[in-house]
């Protein structure tokens, strides 16, 4: 398994993701490689190979992920994957569901169907998303990493 | 009229500058273009200017705030770019990203709530090339029409008038051009 994280900041909730991530998928067993393209050089993600599946997790943007993501896509996301069979996206909304909706979720689209072409026919697919967070309360941010974890551990 | 084209040609396509040509010229005068490879944009969000995103002064950098004044201003955006993996490049993601703080595009409201800011604004247009076909784009999702004419449209005037031009692989890149041309001259 690949985890792709992209935050500026390390005090950030996607940070805090990214650690509940790496939890539930060593609780679940799961061997997985980080690549964390703030901090990483680049090319220390190049190798997608003997890759099984993909773990995204970044804040959405202006509708998708942050343009850090989007570069490294550019660079080095390949034609074809096929060892690929589930993509699994942990992000976070600023706005409410319906508004990213009206949005055209742009992130959304670009990893779970888009770059789902290059991976085996029948991947899976994942979309696990918190809205809402420019007024969401401690609760409900605590229940989603919560649900975070319990899914990374169950794959 | 003042019209803004913000352009991003990253593998140095001559079909791209020459949309970016043909923009201009049936922009007529008043127009600036932003070719963000030419100046050197920054593509990536600090971790200072994330910090600074929900504070009273977002803008850290000059090079975004004179881009923020050209954007305020603008009567017409046309965006013009390659689509790659099934939306804009990178850099042209940055930019909005970077630009389009609270305060410039969208205010915050008192609970918090994202309000429409770009009230000088009358047209919003895209212009691209793409690498895979009308059907792929479809079945995919065009994540640059989408963020462009819905994500951003939403921070526009109700009346704001949009146009959309693609060249599909395959197409003939002249008759293109001058659809270019006759679409933005009557924007």
């Amino acid at each position: 398994m690949l985890v792709i994280h992209a935050h500026p900041s390390t005090e950030s909730l996607t940070a805090h993701l990214l650690g509940r991530v790496l939890k539930g998928l060593a609780a679940g067993g799961h061997e997985a490689g980080t690549v964390d393209l703030y901090s990483d050089r680049p090319g220390d993600a190049n190798d997608l190979s003997g890759v099984d599946a993909v773990v995204w997790v970044y804040p959405t943007w202006w509708s998708g992920p942050p343009a850090i993501v989007k570069s490294w896509i550019d660079q080095n996301w390949p034609a074809s994957l096929p060892g690929v069979q589930a993509m699994i996206v942990v992000t976070t909304h600023g706005s409410p569901r319906w508004v990213n909706r009206v949005e055209g979720e742009v992130g959304r689209a670009l990893i779970l169907r888009g770059l789902r072409r290059s991976c085996r026919r029948h991947c899976r697919r994942r979309w696990i998303a918190l809205y809402n967070l420019d007024r969401a309360n401690r609760r409900a941010i605590t229940s989603f990493a919560d649900r975070v974890e319990r899914t990374m551990a169950r794959l | 009229m003042s019209s803004l084209i913000i352009a991003s040609n990253p593998d140095s396509d001559p079909l791209i500058s020459g949309v970016v040509q043909a923009v201009c010229q049936a922009s007529g005068p008043g127009i600036q273009v932003l070719d963000l490879e030419a100046e050197g944009f920054e593509t990536v969000m600090s971790a200072a200017e994330w910090r600074a995103y929900h504070t009273a002064e977002p803008i850290l950098d000059e090079h975004v705030r004179t881009h923020a004044g050209l954007v305020m201003a603008a009567e017409t955006l046309v965006f013009v770019y390659p689509t790659r993996w099934f939306g804009p490049p990178a850099r042209l993601v940055g930019w909005l990203q970077r630009v389009l703080v609270p305060g410039v595009g969208f205010v915050f409201d008192q609970d918090h709530r994202v309000r429409p800011n770009l009230a000088s604004l009358r047209s919003l247009a895209g212009v691209t090339t793409y690498d895979r076909s009308r059907w792929e784009m479809a079945s995919a999702g065009d994540g640059g029409r989408r963020l462009l004419l819905r994500a951003l449209r939403l921070n526009a005037p109700r009346r704001v008038h949009t146009a959309w031009l693609g060249l599909y692989p395959g197409a003939d890149p002249a008759r293109f051009l001058t659809r270019v041309d006759d679409r933005i001259g009557r924007l």
